[in-house]
Order: C-alpha cells, then structure tokens, then sequence
C-alpha cells in the first residue's frame, strides 16, 4: 500500500514539474502576438463598469445604496464573476487545445490544464491587483480587507477551475452541452450581485442568493468597506466548496482522460 | 533475471471501436459513469462496436526488437498506441518498462510563434525529458536537425522538412528504452535519411528495444528479430520474420484469390438486362505457367483475360483499366490503359469473347492492388459495363528491391565480361521457378 501512494506522490509531483516547465516554455508565445497583454485582462470589466455606473448616474439603472461607491461595486463583482466565468472554460480550454499531440504522445494529462491554471492565476492577480489598487485609491483599504479581498478571488478561480475540470469530460464529448455553459457564462453575470445587491424575497432576488459566486462577492465587498461580514459560514463553506471540487476535478480527469482521448482520435486531428 | 530483461508485456490485449461517432460519444459518457463505478469494460460488443484488436499477446525483451506488419486497418497503429500508453485497452494487459520514444509523434507540442529552441524545450519536457538533460544535449539535437542557423527563428517559419528535421532530432536524444517506429520515416532529403538510418541502428547496437511497423518486408526482415502477423485485429503469427512475412504474403494472396473468387461467381451469375448490348463475365488474373492464379510476379509477365458476354455485335468498344495501390499510397492510381488508345477500336461479335491484356514484364512493385475493369463504347466513352474492386497481388521475384517500379533493362559490357553467377535475392522463393 505505502509503495502505491508513493507513487501517486511521485506521480503529482512529476505533474506539477512537468507543468510548470511547460508554463515556464511558453509564457512567452500568448503575448508574442498582442502588444497590450495586460490591458485584455481587465478592459472587458472596465467597459462592463463605465457603462453601468454612466447609466446609474443618469438615473436609468438604479442599484440604491450600495456598501461601496458604485463604480468599485461594479468593478469587483464583475471582474470577480470573470475570473470564475473563464476559470470554468480552463480543463475544456486545455484539452481542446492539446488535440494535436495529447492523442500521439503519453504525458500526464493533468500537467497541461494546470499550465492553463498557471495562466488564468496570472490573470486573475492582475485583476485583484488593479482592484485593490483602485480600492485604495478611492476608499482606503485595510489590510484585513487586502486580504480577503485576495481570498475572494483565489476561491472563485478554485470553485470555477473544479466546476469546469468536473465537466470538462461532457463538454468535450457533447459540443451542445460545451456551448450551452458558454451561454450562461456569458450572461450569467446579470444572475450574480455584481451590479445590484440582491434585496427581498423575489424569486430573482433567490436565484441571485444561491448562486455559488455571490457569498464570494458580498464578502469581498463587506471586506472592502471594513464592515463585519454578514455570512462568513457561507463563505468557508463556499471556500471549502472551491477546493474539494478542484481536487475531484483532477481526480476524474486523470481517471476518464483515457476515453475522452479515444474520443478525439475519432473525432478527428 | 527474465522478468527485469521483457521492457514490454502485452497481455491478451483487445480493444474496440465504435463505428458511428455519435454512438462512440454517447458510449464514451457511459463508459466515463462506469469507470466512475470501478466497473471494468465488457466483453461484448455494443451496436456499432467492433474490435480493432482482439486477444492478441507478446514480449519485448531489452535490445530485441518486433516488427510488425499487417494491411490497413489491421490493428496494428492502436496496438502501438495502446504500448504507449495514449489508448487504454478494453481487456488485458500491458506492461511497459522504461522510456518509450513514440516517433509517432515527431514535433508534439510544437508551437509555431515560439522560436526552434523554444519548442525543442517544450517538446523534450513533455517526451519527458529532465531540464538538465536537454540543456546537455541542446547543441547536439540542434547539429543532428542541421538547424543552427534558423534556431531561434519562429518554427511557423520553417519549411516542413525542417520541421520534420526537428521533431526527429529532438526524439533521438530522449534516451529511450524502447523506440515505436510506424512507417518508414521518409523525412528530410537522403543524407538526413541515412543519417537518421544509422542514428537508429546506433541505439539498436546500445540496447534500445524497437517495435517497427512497416509495408515493406526488406526492412522488417533487416531490422526485426521477430515479427508479429496481425490481420483484422487478431495476432495471426508471431515469430522468425522470414517466415511470417512468407505467411503474410501467402495469406494476402489467398485472401485476394478469395475476393476475386466471390466476385467472379457474382459476376457469372449475374442476370443481365434484357436491353444490354454487352457483360462482364469474367476476369482472370494470370501469370506463366499457372493460368487463373490471381497473382502476378514482379519483372515476369503478367496477363489479364477479360470474358465478355455480347447480345449482338458490338462496334466501336474499349476495353479500360485503372490499377491502384492497396499497400504502399493506398487509393493512388498508378497505371491507367485503354485498348483503344494502344489497339484501337474493337468489333465484337455476338456470343462469347475474350479480350487479352498481357504485359511482358509486369511494372507494378509487389504489393496488393485493386484493378477496375470498364468496357465502353465510342469516342464519349458511354459506360456498357464495369468490374470493379477485383483484387490483384504482385510478388516479389528479387528483380525489384528497393525500387519503386521495376524498370526492363539491359546490361553491355565493353572491354571485359560477366564472369560471376546472377545473384538474384532469395526472395525469389517459390515452387514455379523450373518453368521459366
């Protein structure tokens, strides 16, 4: 028994090296072919938080009081709605990329979806970073606030990458399924707290509370304002959540990656 | 000890496909609940299913190697895949010690924006090579692929035999115990071949095990200590290569026969329309001294009888064949004859007639070939009848080794002469040879 479980500990680590070889050989190669990188990252957000809080100002959209002034509101919902949105897109986003080799050449299959993580984790600080940097500026941050801040995003980036790893598997086979997510990625943003605070018992105030990204969003945002968190067990159960569904994840992917594989083969190169 | 010296164990291994895509997918959901389950695959085979390879079991022992050799379709590119670890078999077992250095996958990971140096770091780290390793060996894969002028330039931007170049250089110094070779590698310009030729044969010498799979019997006779006879995904032999390859010819042969014979009868009993000027009643497939033998010998002559049945007299007729390849460029066409172009028109009369193509010394490399048979009327060529997928096999009698096609020649010698004995290759092996 001892000798399998080193194995498997041998196992992960030759992944996690593998991966980050991969990631280190290649982080050149996204940015080689666009000359504002970094701007990509954040600029969907920005536009997304210009126009809503334009439409606020001019009384068409009203959100009421809000704990933050609106426009950092709106930021930081939706920019944490995205890095759950994308992380979601990350095991599918690998393999389909892979096609070409991963049907020709024995590698643990695990180590390309983390060089993606890699990526969306580079991303995803790039966005904390510029919230934070925004929140300071315009608010005043504690490092309380830093902190959690930081958390908020690392769960959603955790609960999106095993959401995504879990169906990774269908959405490979079944491209209607794959596009079907793509839709309610797209618009689940308007299902989240990002631009409004969830207020009253409506059936749409419900749907809008239950959705697994808002605790991380009301969090963050209670953070932000220094002001006492109003659900911090839904929150660590959130947080719990973002971790066991990664670690699952990982654990179908390597178990089914064999049939999906067999899969591409027939599905062409 | 004999258990450490076996690199590769294949157990009683099968593996199926399904036929229909959609049907693979959805069996590929319930296959991924089952694994979910720890429930193993069955034995039986679901609607569509069928077995690309079944039962079929051998040894790999260190330094030795197997070549493999069988038509298309015969299971032989999944079983590779299965040792290398890409497939996962349906039943049985495989066991695998060491590196395996699949050169089915010359250039994995390449990525055309990243520079030759990049992409030689990439590709060796997902062959599995240690960073370390491919720091030491950086200069020599970039000497091998003779690339260190265009190293650092993006790969997008090299032709593909340099590309070809590449992922053969970075394969070859993976350092791998067991080297899957599927299909000749006809890459880069001759020297390269050579050079890649003798690289192999180098770590033949040091011990690497091989597994090859090849059309062409003169380099698994040259290269296999063993060879392994698969057809319709089962193992039909495994043992000295030059009698398997004997056996596989042999078996091609008859299963030629076999097809033409079927086809022969459908086409004798086939009922003709009332309005037909004129059928196909037969095609024979000769060669000296064994009429009706469904095969032809490289360098021999060869002839085809084609039977025609006419309802009344016929003018203007041609008669027209498209041979091509099975073996070597499947689906290629590579003779193309009409009488009326060598002959000129025929006339036939009613009743029972016989055209006869007889080639003095057949062209064709040996190999199986398919041959289509169209007899028709005019200068438009208006279609009276076809005979088609009749199968042809052309053995080799040692005139064409190495050759693409074999070429009639003639030898002079001036100011000396032929003193020596004709060495004709004992590949020329078979019973009719005292009737030439």
């Amino acid at each position: 028994m001892i000798a399998v479980r080193v194995s498997l500990i041998q196992k992960i680590n030759a992944t996690f090296d593998l991966s980050w070889r991969l990631f280190t050989h290649t982080v050149g190669a996204k940015y080689r072919k666009s000359f504002l990188g970094y701007f990509w990252m954040v600029a969907p957000a920005i536009f997304i938080t210009l126009g809503v809080t334009l439409a606020n100002r001019a009384g068409i959209l009203s959100a009421g009081k809000t704990l933050l002034p609106y426009p950092l509101f709106v930021l930081l919902g939706t920019l944490l709605w995205q890095v759950f949105a994308e992380a979601v897109d990350v095991a599918h986003r690998a393999f389909d990329g892979a096609r070409s080799y991963i049907t020709r050449v024995y590698f643990s299959r695990s180590a390309i979806i983390l060089v993606q993580f890699y990526e969306s984790l580079v991303t995803t600080l790039v966005r904390c970073t510029l919230v934070l940097l925004l929140l300071e500026l315009f608010h005043g941050l504690e490092l309380y606030g830093i902190c959690l801040i930081i958390l908020c995003f690392i769960g959603s980036l955790l609960l999106g990458l095993g959401i995504g790893a879990i169906l990774m598997p269908f959405t490979l086979l079944f491209a209607d399924l794959h596009n079907t997510i793509k839709l309610v990625l797209n618009y689940g943003l308007f299902l989240t707290p990002a631009m409004y605070e969830p207020k009253g018992d409506s059936f749409f105030a419900t749907v809008i509370r239950c959705n697994p990204v808002s605790p991380l969003m009301q969090s963050a945002r209670e953070a932000a304002a220094n002001v006492s968190m109003s659900q911090p067990l839904v929150l660590t159960g959130v947080l719990a959540a973002a971790v066991l569904t990664t670690i699952l994840g990982f654990a179908l992917v390597r178990l089914v990656a064999p049939i999906i594989i067999e899969r591409m083969l027939l599905g062409g190169k | 000890m004999a258990q450490s010296d076996v690199c590769v164990s294949v157990e009683k291994v099968s593996k199926k496909f399904a036929r229909s895509l959609k049907r693979s997918f959805v069996y590929g959901a319930r296959d991924i609940g089952r694994a979910l389950l720890a429930r193993g695959e069955s034995d039986e085979l679901r609607s569509s299913e069928f077995w690309a390879v079944r039962g079929v079991s051998f040894e790999l022992r260190r330094g030795h190697s197997i070549g493999i050799v069988g038509l298309n379709g015969s299971g032989k590119t999944t079983l590779l895949r299965m040792v290398s670890g890409i497939l996962k078999p349906t039943l049985g077992r495989i066991q695998v010690h060491g590196r395996i250095a699949p050169m089915l996958a010359l250039g994995a990971g390449f990525k055309p924006v990243l520079s030759g140096r990049e992409n030689i770091y990439l590709n060796l780290s997902l062959l599995g090579v240690a960073e370390r390793d491919i720091r030491a060996r950086y200069d020599s894969i970039v000497d091998f692929a003779e690339l260190s002028e265009s190293i650092n330039a993006p790969i997008g931007t090299y032709s593909s035999g340099m590309l070809a170049r590449l992922g053969f250089a970075c394969a070859v110094h993976t350092d791998p115990s067991i080297l899957i070779v599927d299909e000749v590698l006809s890459v880069g310009d001759a020297k390269f071949r050579v050079k890649c030729r003798n690289r192999m044969n180098e770590m033949r010498r040091a011990g690497t095990s091989m597994l090859l799979v090849s059309h062409s019997s003169i380099l698994i006779e040259t290269l296999s200590d063993e060879c392994l006879f698969m057809r319709r995904g089962k193992a039909m032999m495994l043992g000295n290569p030059r009698e398997v390859l004997k056996a596989y010819e042999e078996d091609g042969l008859q299963q030629a026969v076999g097809r033409n014979a079927v086809k022969s009868i459908a086409l004798a009993e086939r009922e003709l329309a009332l309005d037909t000027t004129l059928g196909i009643r037969a095609v024979t497939i000769c060669t000296k001294g064994a009429n009706d033998a469904g095969y032809w010998l490289c360098g021999h002559p060869g002839e085809i009888v084609v039977s025609l049945q006419c309802a009344k007299l016929v003018e203007d007729v041609s008669v027209n064949l498209i041979i091509s390849d099975l073996t070597h460029q499947p689906g290629e066409t590579v003779l193309f004859m009409m009488s009326s172009r060598d002959l000129g028109w025929l006339r036939l009369a009613p009743g029972n007639d016989e055209v006869h193509l007889l080639l003095p010394q057949v062209g064709l490399r040996p190999g199986t070939y398919r041959i289509k048979i169209s007899v028709s009327q005019g200068g438009m060529h208006d279609i009276l009848d076809v005979a088609d997928d009749i199968r042809l096999v052309v053995r080799d009698a040692g005139l064409a080794t190495n050759c693409l096609y074999y070429q009639s020649r003639d030898w002079a010698v001036k100011g000396g002469e032929v003193s020596g004995v004709q060495q004709i290759s004992d590949e020329a092996d078979f019973e009719d040879s005292e009737e030439f």
